[in-house]
């Protein structure tokens, strides 16, 4: 028994044993884990890294992943021009830990961050040129990353992609966009039921919202994608997601099915009122604002707000017409993606 | 954490060889001490199971029916179990599980089971993992990985050999639910299938389980 034992703690061991592999080329296709404060947290690059440009995408949540925003399309139109970052931030993800409790604040995701951009320099070169990309909560920790000590010299360029920096404002900007589409939507006979919901539950509120107000109003927010014609698709394609998923071998139920509550004190702690506004003015990197017409999740008066805060000498602000929080993936994805990509060419 | 982990497997072995009671002979034939071996895994992911199971406790029942007496067993084991699975970019996940697993044989040698189980877990993350100082450095760190708990539930059915011929092998079949935790403080949940053999050496560690004879 002990032999056999033996036998097979070290057949484990030995394919436990994975071979450095820091791909530079054009199609890299690489996976490592950053291991920091009780988590291992995946990273993986594909497409060009020998354009020496890569994007760090940060995901929104707090506890959702990095992969979604790996479409056919990115694969297709992005990886083979630039390579992109996939990180699945702590307990989110295939990342993976023990009893971690103690570190689920944002100065453990902001240190993350900072280890993430160390390890990309290290493995492709400190020669690399690297954006950050934060959407929805990653657009609340990015520019958190960006505010503190010298981070920003460490990158090329701030992408907000329907970043949620100021919770408050976020709230009411939310509360008032949803009002009006609701007058329209009712007046218009289209899902009076659910419009008229949503009105009753905004109309009597006062600012600033409850934590309870606030998960209340995030969570009308994005049924109100659903009962929204101007965005016939909804949020992104699930059939692209799963297919991404399967392909990038993530845990499915983890992904699906996967609620923790660290991430979900996170998020209550967000909803208490916290914001990023106030260390704006010390940003001056290259920024480009992107948000969707339709997101009532992240209102796109949020870009208003930074690029009147940012000190940044280049700051760009582009609302999709057709656009909800998904909009790297729904009808303005070309457009989203374009964007992107003429930004990270024109400051690499 | 080898130690600790001879332990774990020392303790398995004590539970299942615990001492049993004689009874009168039943009818139909008494479960063995069996080694199992499966493939333990998803469609898509492999692993695999080796263990051993013990009866200690057999229940005949006796039914009078319009036909005639059906007879089934109640067998009630303990299984110390080694397994196994690679999940390829996630982890490798070796783990220990002490199961305790009821059956209920029909004389025709179908047989249904359910277990219910409790381990540890070392996992085996699926990347090159790397550690960053304070002041920067970067360091590799050879077999990163977590210790977890786990516990699993599982279901099924199978065919036993015995029964109506003198084979002493079984084949089964089952749907599990392996959880290992505190993962990410919570709870990692991995459904998988169980498809396996059990076989049962003549003389192999003699058990003596309680045995009943209940008459319906």
């Amino acid at each position: 028994m002990k032999t056999h034992l033996i036998a097979l703690l070290a057949t484990c061991l030995l394919t436990a044993c994975h071979k450095e592999q820091i791909s530079i080329s054009t199609h890299a296709d690489d996976l490592f884990y950053l291991q920091n404060k009780g988590v291992s947290m995946p990273i993986r690059v594909h497409g060009n890294t020998a354009s020496k440009v890569i994007m760090l995408m940060v995901h929104g949540g707090p506890g959702g992943d990095a992969l979604i925003y790996r479409s056919s399309y990115v694969k297709e139109h992005v990886e083979p021009v630039f390579a992109i970052a996939y990180w699945d931030q702590r307990n989110g993800g295939a990342s993976q830990g023990g009893a971690n409790r103690s570190y689920d604040r944002l100065e453990d995701f902001v240190e993350d961050f900072e280890k993430v951009v160390t390890l990309l320099q290290y493995r492709y070169g400190e020669d690399i040129s690297i954006f950050v990309n934060g959407h929805s909560w990653g657009g609340f920790l990015t520019p958190a990353f960006l505010q503190k000590g010298n981070n920003q010299q460490r990158v090329k360029g701030w992408i907000q992609s329907a970043g949620a920096h100021d919770i408050p404002l976020l709230n009411e900007l939310a509360v008032r966009m949803m009002l009006r589409k609701a007058e329209v939507e009712i007046n218009a006979g289209r899902h009076v039921t659910d419009w008229t919901e949503i009105r009753e539950f905004c109309e009597p509120l006062s600012f600033p919202l409850t934590t309870e107000q606030g998960g209340k109003i995030n969570e009308y927010a994005a049924a109100a994608h659903l009962l929204t014609p101007e965005l016939p698709t909804g949020f992104i394609s699930q059939r692209d997601v799963y297919k991404t998923y399967i392909e990038n071998h993530a845990p499915l139920l983890q992904f699906t099915l996967g609620y923790n509550p660290v991430p979900a004190a996170l998020i209550n702690w967000l909803f208490e009122g916290q914001q990023v506004s106030d260390g704006m003015s010390g940003i001056q990197i290259p920024t480009l604002l992107l948000y969707g017409k339709w997101d009532y999740i992240c209102p796109p008066e949020l870009a208003d707000d930074i690029e009147q805060r940012i000190q940044s000498s280049y700051k760009k602000k582009v609302i999709f017409e057709n656009s909800g929080h998904g909009l790297m993936a729904g009808a303005d994805k070309q457009a989203y993606w374009r964007e992107v990509m003429d930004f990270m060419e024109a400051f690499r | 954490m080898m130690k600790s982990n001879f332990g774990l497997l020392l303790l398995l072995l004590y539970a299942i060889a615990l001492p049993a009671q004689k009874s009168d002979a039943p009818a139909l034939p008494l479960p063995q001490t069996s080694i199992k071996a499966s493939y333990l895994g998803t469609i898509v992911y492999p692993g695999f199971k080796w263990g051993i199971e013990r009866p200690y406790k057999v229940i005949q029942v006796e039914k009078d029916k319009k036909w005639g007496l059906k007879t089934i067993l109640k067998e009630r084991y303990w299984t110390g179990n080694v397994g196994f699975y690679h999940h390829p970019t996630f982890h490798d996940n070796l783990f220990l599980l002490l199961e305790r697993q009821k059956r209920r044989q029909s004389a025709g040698g179908w047989f249904g089971e359910t277990s219910v189980g409790l381990g540890y877990s070392r996992s085996f993350l699926g990347g090159t993992t790397y550690t960053v100082a304070e002041s920067g450095q970067v360091n590799e760190k050879p077999l990163a990985g977590y210790d977890y708990g786990m516990a699993s539930l599982a279901a099924g059915g199978g065919y036993n050999f015995a029964m109506k011929k003198d084979i002493p092998f079984k084949v089964f079949g089952k749907i599990s639910i392996l959880g290992i935790f505190p993962y990410n403080s919570h709870l990692h949940l991995r459904p998988a299938i169980e498809l396996g053999c059990i076989y049962s050496p003549a003389g192999f560690w003699k058990s003596q389980p309680n045995i009943k004879i209940k008459r319906k």
